[in-house]
C-alpha cells in the first residue's frame, strides 16, 4: 500500500477515452457519445461513462503493492463532462481509498475503494430472474491499457468485466433503455454463482431503478435515475437560418419579463416583426387602454400572423393578511383581463386568419404560492380564450403547455432552486412547436 | 422505539449517508446547515430511513422535509402508526 496520505491531481477524459470505452463495455447510450443528442437533453453535452471515472479513479490510485479489492462503492452527484479539467483527490486510510472528482467546491462523483483479505465465498448457486450473458470486449482493453501506459494487475480484470457490465447494463439493458448511474457498490467474490439479475425494483417517487445482480461471483447493487428524454431537434438556430418568421407580425403579451422576454428576443432574431405590450403601459383603466394601445398600432394588428398570448398574474410575495387588497384587486384587473381584452380588440381588425397560441400554465421554480396564483390566472385567461375561438371559427387557436424546468438529473426534487436560465431550453421548445405548426 | 433510540439511529443514518464523523443533529437543521445534502443525498436518505424504519413517504411527504424537525417527526408517526 502507497504511504502517500493524499493527493490531488488533474483529471481530464479524453474523448478517445470514451470510444474505447464504449467499445469495451458495449454500452452505446447516446447520452455519452452523441453529440446531437446530448445537445437535446437537459446536460447540453456527452456525459463521462460513470464506469469509466471509477475505472480510471482505480488507475490513479491503486495500491503499487497490490491486495485484493474487496468493495468498492461509487457516487455519481454530477455529470462530468468530456474534455474539462477537474481536480482528482484521493485519500488513503489503512486499507481504504476514497476518491472524489470535484470541479471547484463540487463534489461530482465520490469512489470508495476498500482492499482487503478475500471475504469468505458464499458456496451455493443463486436463483436469479435473469441470467447474463455478457462479455467485455477486451481487444478494446489492451487499447485503453497501450493509451494510458497501464500495467494491468491480472487482478483488475474482474473489476473491469463488473464495471463494463454495469455501464452496459444501466445505458442498454436497464428498462426503457434510459438510466444513468446514480450509484453502485460491489462486493467483489460475495457469491459463486451464474451471473444473473437477483432483483430490480423501480421507484417513481425518485424515478430510480434499484438493482441488484451477481455478476463474476461478485454482489452488485446499482441505482439508476431514468433518463430524462431529449427534446425535439429543432433550436432556435435552425429556426434562424430557416427564415420561417421572417417579416411576420407577431403579438406577445407578458413579453417584457421571465419566458416572453426571451421568446420575444428569439422571434426578433428570427426576422419577426414582434409587439410586446409593456405590462406598465397598460393601466387601471384597462379598457381604454388596450383600445388606445390597439388604434395606436392599427397597421401591425391588420397584418398580424401570429398572436401569442403569455400574460399572467404577478401577485405579492407577502402574507395574505398583510396584502393590499387594492393591489390585488389592481394585478387582477390588469394582468387577469389584459389576454381577453386584447384578443377581443384585435379579431374583427384582421384581415387574413390568424394563428393564436395560448401559453398555459407554467411549471417555474419559484415559490409554490406564486406557481398557483400563475396557474390560476392561466386558467381564467383560458377558459375566456376558448369560449371566444368558439365564435371566431376562422383562427387557428392552440394551446400551449409549459414542458417542466428540470432542476436536476431526479427531475423530482428541488425544482424551486432551480435559476431561471433554463429559461431558453423552454424557449427553444416552444419555437420549435411554432415552426412545426408552421410547415403543416 | 424509544424517543433516544430512535434519534440516535436518525443520528448514525445522517452520518453514513453525509460521511460526517462528528455530528448531532438537530431538529432545526435544514439542507444548508449539513455539508453534502443535495438532491442526490435526499434520495439516499430518504431511503435509508425507509429502509431502517420498514416505514415508506409519499412524494408530498418527501417534498415537505423542510428541516431535521419535520423530517423526524413524520418518521416517528410513521413508527407509531405500524404499532
Amino acid at each position: 500500500m502507497s504511504l502517500k496520505k493524499k493527493s490531488i491531481v488533474d483529471f481530464k477524459v479524453l474523448s478517445v477515452y470514451q470510444d474505447l470505452f464504449k467499445s469495451l463495455s458495449k454500452d452505446t447510450s447516446p447520452v455519452h457519445t452523441n453529440l446531437g443528442y446530448c445537445r437535446r437533453t437537459p446536460f447540453g453535452k456527452p456525459i463521462v461513462f460513470g464506469a469509466l471515472v471509477v475505472f480510471l479513479c482505480h488507475r490513479e490510485s491503486a495500491p503499487k503493492i497490490y491486495r485484493k479489492l474487496n468493495f468498492l462503492k461509487a457516487i455519481f452527484k454530477h455529470p462530468i463532462f468530456w474534455d474539462q479539467h477537474y481536480q482528482l483527490k484521493v485519500e488513503f486510510q489503512g486499507a481504504e481509498i476514497f476518491c472524489s472528482v470535484k470541479s471547484g467546491n463540487l463534489i461530482c462523483v465520490t469512489v470508495h475503494f476498500s482492499y482487503q483479505p478475500a471475504s469468505a465465498i458464499t458456496r451455493g448457486a443463486s436463483k436469479g430472474i435473469e441470467h447474463l450473458a455478457y462479455r467485455a470486449n477486451k481487444g478494446s482493453l489492451k487499447k485503453i491499457d497501450r493509451l494510458l501506459n497501464w500495467k494491468r494487475h491480472p487482478q483488475d480484470n474482474k473489476l473491469i468485466e463488473v464495471l463494463s457490465w454495469i455501464s452496459f447494463y444501466t445505458g442498454v439493458i436497464a428498462p426503457g433503455r434510459q438510466a444513468l448511474l446514480a450509484e453502485f457498490e460491489i462486493e467483489f467474490d460475495r457469491i459463486r454463482s451464474k451471473s444473473c439479475i437477483l432483483d430490480k425494483k423501480f421507484d417513481e417517487r425518485f424515478n430510480l431503478l434499484t438493482t441488484t445482480a451477481i455478476v463474476e461471483n461478485s454482489l452488485v447493487k446499482i441505482g439508476a435515475f431514468k433518463r430524462p428524454s431529449p427534446v425535439a431537434e429543432n433550436s432556435i438556430e435552425t429556426l434562424q437560418s430557416s427564415n420561417l418568421f421572417h417579416n411576420q407580425k407577431i403579438l406577445l403579451t407578458g413579453g417584457s419579463r421571465g419566458f416572453g422576454l426571451s421568446l420575444s428576443k428569439a422571434l426578433k432574431q428570427s426576422g419577426a416583426h414582434v409587439l410586446a405590450p409593456a405590462r406598465k403601459a397598460l393601466d387601471l383603466e384597462i379598457i381604454s387602454s388596450v383600445k388606445t394601445f390597439v388604434r395606436k398600432n392599427l397597421k401591425f394588428f391588420k397584418d398580424l400572423d401570429i398572436i401569442i398570448l403569455n400574460a399572467s398574474g404577478n401577485f405579492e410575495k407577502v402574507k395574505f393578511a398583510d396584502a393590499s387588497i387594492a393591489k390585488w384587486l389592481e394585478e387582477i384587473n390588469l394582468e387577469l383581463k389584459i389576454n381577453l381584452l386584447l384578443f377581443h380588440e384585435i379579431i374583427p381588425l384582421l384581415k387574413k386568419p390568424a394563428r393564436v397560441i395560448f401559453i398555459s400554465s407554467i411549471y417555474v421554480k419559484t415559490e409554490p404560492h406564486e406557481l398557483s396564483s400563475y396557474v390560476i390566472s392561466k386558467a381564467i385567461s383560458e377558459l375566456a380564450i376558448k369560449y371566444a375561438s368558439k365564435e371566431n371559427p376562422e383562427l387557428n387557436v392552440s394551446v400551449y403547455r409549459m414542458p417542466k424546468f428540470l432542476s436536476d438529473r431526479t427531475n423530482v426534487l428541488f425544482k424551486k432552486n432551480e435559476e431561471f436560465s433554463d429559461v431558453n431550453k423552454v424557449v427553444e421548445r416552444f419555437v420549435s412547436f411554432l415552426q412545426k405548426n408552421q410547415e403543416t | 422505539m424509544e424517543v433516544k433510540d430512535f434519534e440516535e439511529t436518525m443520528n448514525l443514518i445522517f452520518k453514513d449517508v453525509f460521511s460526517l464523523r462528528d455530528f448531532v443533529l438537530n431538529n432545526a437543521m435544514t439542507a444548508r446547515d449539513v455539508p453534502g445534502w443535495d438532491s442526490i443525498n435526499h434520495i439516499r436518505l430518504v431511503l435509508k430511513i425507509e429502509s431502517t424504519f420498514k416505514v415508506k413517504f409519499t412524494i408530498k411527504e418527501i417534498q415537505s422535509f423542510d428541516n431535521v424537525g419535520s423530517l423526524l417527526s413524520v418518521t416517528q408517526k410513521k413508527i407509531d402508526s405500524r404499532l
